[in-house]
């Protein structure tokens, strides 16, 4: 219970209206960088280095981290309206949550995902109050041959997410693998696939893909049928309801315990668990057929994932200094701009700043949902708004986003390049969840690979020796079996229907 | 008269000539707009995070703008590429790392040269150091060198990737004592440190910066600096253990080719005033930084020292 | 040409199958690095072949087995088509011109161009629209989120 009487602490100094007026500037620029895609928490945190500079500790790191979580609340938002996940784990919340859209029920689906942001964030922060001393070894435990295991497994999800046709989800990752091999190999700085080019040199980032493939070809697409409003839908609900929430809280609760427990991982990209967390719910789900489709359930149970995940990141934080992404890292820039080192010797001298921060990540989450709930209604209106008025808008902020991400126009020729390849994956009917899937797992594994054998001197008995990797292959294995077997079921049901159809 | 005609209209001549050559290699006035700070690597990062701290001091003392702006990619090849790419009239500057601008065109093309960069200042070092974990069975780095005479290649050392400083001080390091290590290359420090703290290598080739934050669980064994680091004052050089290996990541700033010298001389300065600011030292010494205040000269001898060393290691990785 | 899905299938594949083994040759001239363990070279062959193999695969799997073949693509019509074209080419001017022109010139230009051939909107309505996404461009982007834009002539405004 010791816990328990340093977090009351913790919300004694939270609670002043100093702090709470930073956690508010916090969660609302946070949602601000989170609803534009492709501007991620990032950037807005490194662009109030400067500005926290001025602030005592506790205000600052209150604000940066209420932008870290805050962004995840609006991640959804442009996935859902317009098809455009603003980062690779929002993009089986675009695959659910637009169809959603479709038939009208694009408000229920952002209700929804704030809710699930909310409830998943939340029950992330209790696992990071009462369980981080315990869980935070686990951030260790995961050495290369770990790594590869994990996205040895994350590539086996691209069997569930090709739809209807395996060969052409497998083609399509391929070809994602290839795209991220170009630039230069992470670990022997050597260059590859580049053809003597600087921009290739430095690599094809997976944001200016995801855009071309999502936003780009969706402009493309409604261009050519010279769309009047996208949503043609009669009846429109703008707001969730009480079944919604009823039909959603289950796997809101499961995403939540496997996005924390995935987010105390580092090197695990937010990605893998919203692809696995879909997957997951593909599965177990009373109605698979609905995947695909605009399953609800399936929007909460990513959504929630994000943020469980990004409060799950907070315990290899705070209890190592060890970042788990980007955003991390520039908020552990915050903390050393302060002279102040997470690990175990700062929460031994400033137990006081930690539990403030922590219990500020409660009082974040409930501002962001009564932040977020009530633009639901207004953010689903935007999808009212013609296309051709909208389809411009679209493309301005996703190409300015592109931009701004490594300040290089190659990416955005890369962004145009992508929604043609995306437009034409589109008729001859590849899917595009794979491709995505498999260029932001490239890095990892062929790196995770290597360096695992050369810890095992070119042994590849070193991914089955130690158990946690052992244990992730087995785990692969049984899912490709299960999801091939489960696949030929569906086969046999549909021809079964066919027949009896005729 | 004739003759004094012919020499007045020479004297105008030379003058004239005198007078728009001096005009020619007039000062321009400089800044006069704001002026470009280029990071090569990821915000937050250590370049980026020194940036940001000397950015308020440099519009200070240059009465402009300094915006902060980034170039990723490449390990710092991409910005760097650019940089030499671009007009040498001053507004664009960029963090500069060695020995990354010195061993990067030795790899491999890159889309500059070393020399091609001119140095401006540098402002910081990160010494290297050897360091195991605290439950490690090795007190010292004479019994390190001793366990890998006994099982060659057997004991791992991690680094942050290949052709780095990390892997030039590993093979720097196999080659004096005569020993052979398992390098393992990780995709930066984060990672590198990260799968240390875990027990995934038996020790790490690690910057000075990063081995302070965790001088709780681990031992450094010896640091390759000409002295002592104030961060370990209990642990000693190579040097003193009798092996010559000072190795350090050095940070500072560059400017593009054929850029004036008197561009040069003004952000020299400006960037001089700050480094030798007694709080900023204080400040960097905190983090784990060994601060520096080299010259545009000192710095230039200082890549040209070191590009002498390299060249030889760097022909043992490549054959 | 390629009006069904097999037509399709047989075009992808053999045009991945291509790619597939442009990529396995190009991966034979990479470095080979530092030695040991690691060849940088290695993955991306594996992959070339892979696609190489799928594409080839593909191919002649739809030649043989003529699936798809009663499944039309849904191409547009030559309307659609013109709409198609006209919507990429002013993205590619709109990403071709941000750099010597700004982003904010060229958010107007582009987003007035849109709304008006598209939505058949008085240019008044076009015009209108693009101002304020220009202005919200300049607004969030430039202002509230500091970011380093080109701008062109109207660098004054950054």
């Amino acid at each position: 219970m010791e816990a328990w009487s340093s977090l009351m602490g913790g919300f004694a100094a939270a609670i002043s209206p100093y702090n709470l007026m930073f956690a508010l500037i916090g969660s609302i620029a946070g949602t601000l960088v989170g609803v534009l895609p492709g501007l991620g928490p990032t950037a807005a945190i490194a662009m109030l280095l400067p500005l926290a500079s001025h602030l005592d500790p506790a205000p600052a790191i209150i604000m940066m981290a209420a932008i870290y979580y805050g962004a995840m609340y609006g991640g959804s938002t442009t996935s859902v309206l317009v098809n455009i996940p603003g980062e690779a784990s929002s993009v089986p919340t675009a695959m659910e949550g637009y169809q959603l859209n479709l038939q009208g029920r694009g408000g229920p689906a952002l209700g929804i995902s704030a809710i699930a942001s909310f409830a998943a964030g939340t029950m992330g922060v209790i696992g990071l109050t009462f369980f981080a001393p315990v869980l935070a070894r686990t951030a260790l435990a995961f050495g290369p041959p770990e790594y590869f295991a994990l996205t040895f497994l994350g590539v086996s999800l691209v069997v569930s997410l090709s739809g209807r046709d395996l060969g052409k989800g497998l083609l399509s990752a391929l070809v994602g693998l290839l795209t991220a091999v170009i630039g230069l190999d992470p670990l022997t700085g050597v260059t590859r696939l580049t053809f003597g080019s600087m921009e290739l040199m430095a690599g094809i980032d997976f944001v200016p893909i995801i855009m071309g493939l999502f936003a780009i070809s969706e402009i493309l697409v409604n261009a050519e049928k010279e769309t009047k409003c996208i949503l043609e839908a009669k009846r429109i609900e703008w707001l969730p309801t009480w079944q919604d929430i009823k039909d959603t809280w289950a796997a809101t609760i499961r995403s939540g315990v496997i996005g924390f427990l995935a987010g105390l991982i580092p090197g695990c990209s937010p990605a893998v668990t919203s692809f696995m967390v879909y997957d997951l719910e593909k599965r177990f789900s009373k109605h698979p057929e609905k995947f695909g489709h605009g399953a609800i359930d399936a929007v909460a149970a990513v959504e929630g994932s994000n943020n469980a995940t990004a409060s799950g990141g907070f315990v290899p934080l705070l209890a190592f200094g060890i970042p788990s992404g980007p955003a991390l890292a520039v908020l552990l820039g915050g903390f050393l701009m302060y002279g102040l080192q997470p690990g175990p010797r700062l929460m031994q001298e400033q137990p006081a700043l930690l539990w403030t921060i922590i219990a500020s990540m409660y009082i974040g989450n409930v501002m962001l949902l009564v932040l977020n709930l009530p633009l639901v209604g207004l953010w689903a209106r935007m999808a009212l708004i013609p296309f051709p008025i909208l389809g411009p808008i679209i493309a301005v902020c996703t190409l300015i986003g592109a931009y701004s991400l490594r300040h290089s126009f190659f990416d955005l020729w890369i962004s145009l390049l992508f929604g043609v390849i995306g437009y034409l994956m589109r008729k001859f009917e590849f899917p595009v969840a794979p491709m995505v899937l498999a260029t932001v797992l490239a890095k990892l594994m062929e790196t995770s690979y290597m360096q695992s054998l050369v810890m095992s001197k070119g042994s590849p008995l070193i991914f089955f020796t130690r158990p946690i990797s052992a244990a992730f292959i087995l785990l692969t294995l049984l899912s490709v079996a299960s999801g091939i077997w489960l696949r030929r079921q569906a086969k046999v049901k549909q021809v079964e229907l066919e027949e009896s159809d005729s | 008269m004739c003759r004094s005609k012919w020499s007045l209209f020479i004297i105008v001549c030379v003058s004239l000539a005198l007078l728009t050559g001096y005009g020619l290699a007039q000062e321009k006035p400089y800044p006069t707009k704001s002026v470009t700070y280029l990071v090569t690597f990821d915000p937050g990062g250590q370049s980026d995070r020194e940036a940001r701290r000397q950015q308020p001091f440099l519009e200070k003392s240059l009465g402009q703008k300094v915006i902060v702006d980034y170039k990723v990619g490449g390990g710092g090849a991409l910005g760097w590429s650019e940089l030499v790419r671009s007009q040498p009239d001053g507004y664009l500057m960029a963090g500069i790392n060695i020995p990354h601008i010195i061993l990067q065109p030795m790899q491999q093309q890159t889309g500059y040269t070393t020399d091609q960069i001119i140095p401006v200042a540098l402002f910081q070092r990160t010494p290297l150091a050897l360091a195991v974990l605290k439950t490690s069975p090795y007190k010292t780095i004479q019994e390190f060198i001793a366990a890998a005479k006994v099982k060659p290649s057997d004991i791992s050392i991690g680094g942050s990737g290949t052709f780095s400083g990390h892997h030039v001080a590993t093979l720097r390091f196999q080659k004096m004592t005569g020993t052979k290590f398992n390098y393992v290359p990780f995709t930066g420090a984060a990672p590198q440190i990260t799968a240390f703290l875990g027990g995934h290598v038996n020790a790490v080739f690690g910057n000075s910066d990063d081995l302070v934050k965790y001088s709780g669980d681990i031992r450094v064994l010896a640091v390759a600096d000409e002295n002592r680091f104030f961060g370990f004052p209990e642990t000693p050089t190579f040097k003193e253990s009798g092996i010559d290996i000072v190795e350090s990541i050095d940070r500072g700033i560059g400017l593009p080719p054929k850029t004036p010298d008197y561009i040069v001389k003004k952000l020299e300065a400006a960037f001089l005033q700050i480094a030798k600011d007694p709080a900023i030292q204080e400040q960097m010494k905190k983090e784990g930084f060994v601060p520096l205040a080299l010259g545009s000269q000192a710095s230039r001898a200082y890549i040209e020292k070191m590009t002498g060393i390299y060249k030889d290691i760097v022909k043992d990785i490549k054959k | 040409m390629l009006k069904t899905q097999r037509s399709g299938d047989i075009a992808c594949g053999a045009f991945l199958a291509l790619l597939g083994l442009a990529a396995a040759w190009a991966s034979t001239t990479i470095d080979e690095g530092a030695g040991g363990h690691l060849h940088p070279r290695n993955f991306p062959l594996l992959l070339g072949v892979l696609l190489f193999i799928g594409g080839a695969g593909l191919a002649v799997h739809a030649l043989i087995a003529r699936t798809g073949a009663n499944k039309a693509i849904g191409w547009p019509d030559r309307r659609g088509w013109k709409f198609w074209g006209i919507a990429l080419a002013a993205l590619v001017l709109y990403v071709g011109l941000s750099n010597p022109l700004g982003f904010l010139i060229c958010t107007f230009f582009f987003v007035a161009g849109f709304i008006w051939y598209f939505g058949r909107y008085s240019p008044i309505v076009a015009v209108a629209w693009a101002l304020g996404v220009a202005a919200f461009v300049y607004v969030v982007f430039i202002w509230l989120l500091d970011l380093t834009l080109p701008l062109g002539p109207l660098a004054f405004l950054s």
